[in-house]
């Protein structure tokens, strides 16, 4: 049976999700995750009278599913004793891996922080002038928007401040888009071993 | 405790032990052994079996291949290791010391 578009969409919506909640696994895991079930799906909606609905109801909701599948790795089998209980060290790891994973995040914001604030100052600019700018005085200097305007005749870079400002702001978009998306992609969990990356 | 949420705690420890008796007959992909494990009745189900396939396999209990066939769908086929071997031999004759003092104790005339 040819799956229909809809069928399509609702078969991949599923298999997103589940790649989503994967994510802390590392890629390569993932993707013979996703292939198995992606298998089963279609030989078992070839043979289920019902059709697709019920497949994926079979399998449950893709983040219970991914659950599931990262609940397994980290206990033994029931019967025999814990042959992989989560030794302390492992906990550890996963505590500072959160820490870091938490400290990465916080940088991604402030840089995310800063491009905002560097984007106002090159929209404001050429609105107000004399409130906008880098002011270097003997013992201190300010950047930035201000409520009323800068000290006369120590404001250094004038309409230069624009492209600088949006030059910078972009370096710190993209470096915070780096960092989000290493903070998602972190592997906490490396096949064969119970260490981490 | 609900007689439902009973037996699925008790298809949950039997379900590591149905699985690796299955594929001890030979080579196997997921779906068959979802239907040779549920032809006496549910056992395991698709949302618990392949997580369970992943963890044996991660443990070095199974290995596995993928093999095009001549239908549309590769499939990855599971197969015993020397120690998945080893832990249905052990994981057996608990079951059978377990059912044996469960036969001894539920089943018994008074």
């Amino acid at each position: 049976m040819k799956p229909t578009p809809p069928t399509l969409r609702l078969e991949k919506r599923y298999l997103r999700r589940l790649r989503w909640a994967l994510r802390g696994l590392p890629a390569p895991d993932r993707a013979a995750i996703i292939r198995e079930i992606a298998m089963h799906i279609a030989e078992r909606s070839c043979k289920s009278p019902t059709g697709l609905a019920d497949v994926l109801a079979g399998l449950g909701d893709p983040v219970e599913l991914a659950h599931a599948y990262l609940e397994n790795l980290d206990r033994g089998h029931p019967w025999l004793g814990a042959s992989s209980d989560l030794p302390a060290a492992v906990l550890l790891g996963w505590a500072t891996l959160s820490l870091s994973r938490f400290v990465v995040g916080f940088a991604a914001l402030l840089l995310g922080a800063g491009a905002v604030l560097l984007t106002a100052v090159a929209v404001f600019k050429p609105l107000a002038p004399r409130s906008v700018g880098l002011w270097i005085e003997p013992d201190h200097f300010t950047f930035g928007v201000l409520a009323a305007p800068g000290p006369a005749g120590t404001e250094v870079l004038g309409l230069w401040i624009v492209p600088v400002a949006v030059s910078v702001a972009l370096i710190f978009c993209r470096a915070g888009l780096a960092l989000s998306k290493l903070a998602s992609r972190w592997p906490w969990y490396r096949p064969g071993s119970s260490s981490f990356a | 405790m609900e007689i439902a949420s009973w037996q699925v705690q008790l298809r949950k420890g039997a379900a590591e032990l149905v699985v690796l008796a299955i594929i001890r007959d030979g080579d196997r992909y997921g779906l068959q052994i979802l239907e040779q494990a549920n032809r006496g009745g549910e056992i395991v189900t698709e949302g618990a079996l392949y997580p369970l396939l992943n963890r044996l396999e991660k443990d070095g209990k199974l290995a596995s291949r993928w093999v095009v066939e001549c239908g549309p769908h590769p499939r990855k086929y599971y197969h015993l290791t020397s120690d998945g071997a080893a832990l249905l031999a052990a994981m057996t004759s608990a079951w059978v010391t377990f059912r044996t003092a469960m036969t001894t104790i539920v089943e018994s005339e008074p």
